[in-house]
């Protein structure tokens, strides 16, 4: 209990410290969000418009079309503001040795790891996304019951869970092989594909994005549910293949850091 | 003469150095195709139901898409990076030393990294997809030189663009932010997200006569001969007027910029 007790306090002073950092620098800050909304946009604009043409994409409509690039954008909004610090690990952490430093300190190194790092400006992005999905979820018509909203805070919870998972598997990898980032940064364009009705896409990428790399759990099925456009019982699936992914980059994170052994220097 | 000179063996140096690093090119190559892929079958379910949209085929839409993401492909690197680099670390003070301006350095770099991107990135990209999806090939010999005298000047002015944002560095913490803003603003403005055609009639007319359009849009309508030779010409005179902005606006910045290292350095 004492040691749960611990690293709240611990997990605490990390967020504060977060918060500082955002605040000291007002026009970096600013700047960030900024960039941030409008990366999302560009894609956002561009399918808009191609929806707004044709009055729809693969059958599904204008206001669909928003609540599935809603769906997608949140998980990646919170994984920026709470566990961007995932991407330093070939960098920061393995190829300059900063993992010495959170070895010898008495707390969880994945702990410390996503602690080092936040990017509050993210939650602007996050907002954003909330309004989307709420301007989608009037027009589309989906009702407001007790189950829909557990289902989106599943989604929040779950696909935040499996999306940091799945940069966790391929960040680790910087273990390993030297071109580990690149691989994360190619994996993080495939993502690209989770903001889309994924049935445009032909068999091996859909079945890429649902088994191989699931950030179909993200995006699409969820917001497929929402829309009663699936009969799959969505509500067991998501926190399964969450679970399951989470696992993976767990296992292949346990190795890493079993194996790591410094840079001597 | 002598100059000329100079500035070539700098491009050289670059594009050298640029090819000791080829592992990641890769991966650079791959994000590419994704997103000519998804784009592709994007615009696929809309010739489903159609044959012409905004005036485009399948085949000239495909084109358009293979082009348009290869073309912006080059919107995430340029000098902005280096730059800012070179503020942070220090090194802008070793630079500004040299016996060549940092205008001058750095369009070396950018002529170094555009001709990389021709032959590693650009090349590639589009034999495979050319090869895999099709698409219609140039309207005519003429169409695939103005196509060309298009994109160097677009890039001759993104170099400006670029330099500006570097410049932005003097006063952020990082220069991630600026640079990302950058390639998001010349991803949707240039119409290589959509093509302007598709934009509200209002917004795409404006997106059509900014500088921005030059990147992307200009070039692929030349290059698919959408342009009556009075159109081509004046859009192509419209460049030339932009880059000339961006010269002086750049050189303007620069003027007030350096002064604040001047005193930061004194």
């Amino acid at each position: 209990m004492r040691r749960l007790k611990h690293y709240i306090d611990l997990e605490k002073a990390y967020l504060r410290l977060g918060f500082y950092t955002f605040t000291e620098y007002p026009l970096d800050s600013v700047l960030w969000a900024v960039s941030m909304l409008a990366r999302e946009a560009t894609g956002f604009i561009g399918v808009i418009l191609i929806a707004k043409t044709l009055g729809g994409l693969g059958g599904w409509n204008f206001y669909a079309v928003c609540i599935l690039f809603a769906m997608a954008m949140i998980p990646d909004a919170l994984g920026q503001s709470f566990m961007d610090s995932v991407w330093n690990i070939g960098g920061t952490y393995i190829r300059k040795g900063g993992f010495d430093t959170l070895m010898v300190r008495p707390a969880p190194i994945l702990m410390q790891l996503l602690g080092q790092r936040f990017n509050m400006q993210a939650l602007v992005t996050f907002t954003t996304a909330i309004l989307i999905l709420v301007y989608g979820w009037i027009h589309a018509g989906i009702a407001l019951t007790v189950g829909n909203i557990l289902f989106v805070l599943e989604c929040i919870i779950f696909g935040t869970l499996l999306n940091t998972s799945v940069y966790l598997f391929f960040n680790s990898l910087n273990f390993w092989l030297v071109q580990g980032s690149d691989i994360a940064n190619l994996v993080l364009t495939l993502r690209q594909f989770a903001k889309y009705p994924l049935h445009i896409f032909p068999q091996a990428i859909r079945f890429t994005m649902t088994f191989v790399i699931p950030f179909g759990f993200i995006g699409y099925y969820p917001a497929a549910w929402l829309l009663g456009k699936t009969d799959l019982n969505l509500p067991f699936i998501l926190p399964a293949a969450a679970l399951i992914t989470a696992a993976a980059a767990g296992v292949i994170w346990r190795f890493g850091i079993k194996g790591y052994n410094s840079t001597g220097t | 003469m002598k100059q000329l000179e100079k500035f070539f063996y700098m491009v050289r140096m670059v594009f050298l150095e640029k090819l000791a690093y080829t592992k990641a090119l890769w991966f650079d190559i791959m994000a590419t195709l994704v997103y000519i892929v998804i784009y592709y079958f994007l615009w696929q379910i809309v010739f489903r139901s159609q044959n012409q949209l905004a005036g485009f085929s399948m085949m000239e839409m495909t084109t358009y898409i293979i082009l348009s993401r290869t073309l912006a492909a080059q919107f995430s690197g340029g000098v902005n990076r280096q730059f800012a680099v070179w503020i942070y670390e220090g090194a802008i003070g070793t630079e500004l030393q040299r016996p060549v301006g940092i205008f001058t350095n750095l369009l070396s770099r950018r002529v170094g990294e555009f001709l990389f991107y021709l032959l590693f990135k650009a090349a590639p990209v589009l034999l495979v997809s050319f090869l895999f999806l099709r698409g219609t090939g140039p309207a005519g010999a003429e169409n695939v030189i103005l196509f060309f005298v298009s994109v160097v000047l677009s890039v001759w002015m993104m170099f400006y663009i670029e330099m500006i944002v570097g410049m932005g560095s003097f006063y952020t913490l990082t220069h991630y932010a600026l640079g990302y803003i950058k390639t998001a603003l010349l991803d949707l403005l240039s119409g290589s997200v959509v093509p302007l055609a598709l934009f509200p009639a209002a917004v795409g007319t404006v997106l059509q006569v900014l500088p921005f359009a030059g990147m992307v849009s200009v070039p692929i309508n030349i290059f698919l001969g959408k342009y009556s030779i009075r159109q081509t010409f004046f859009y192509l005179l419209l460049q030339c007027i932009w880059t000339a902005v961006m010269y002086l606006l750049a050189h303007g910045c620069y003027g007030k910029v350096i002064k604040k290292v001047v005193v930061q350095g004194g």
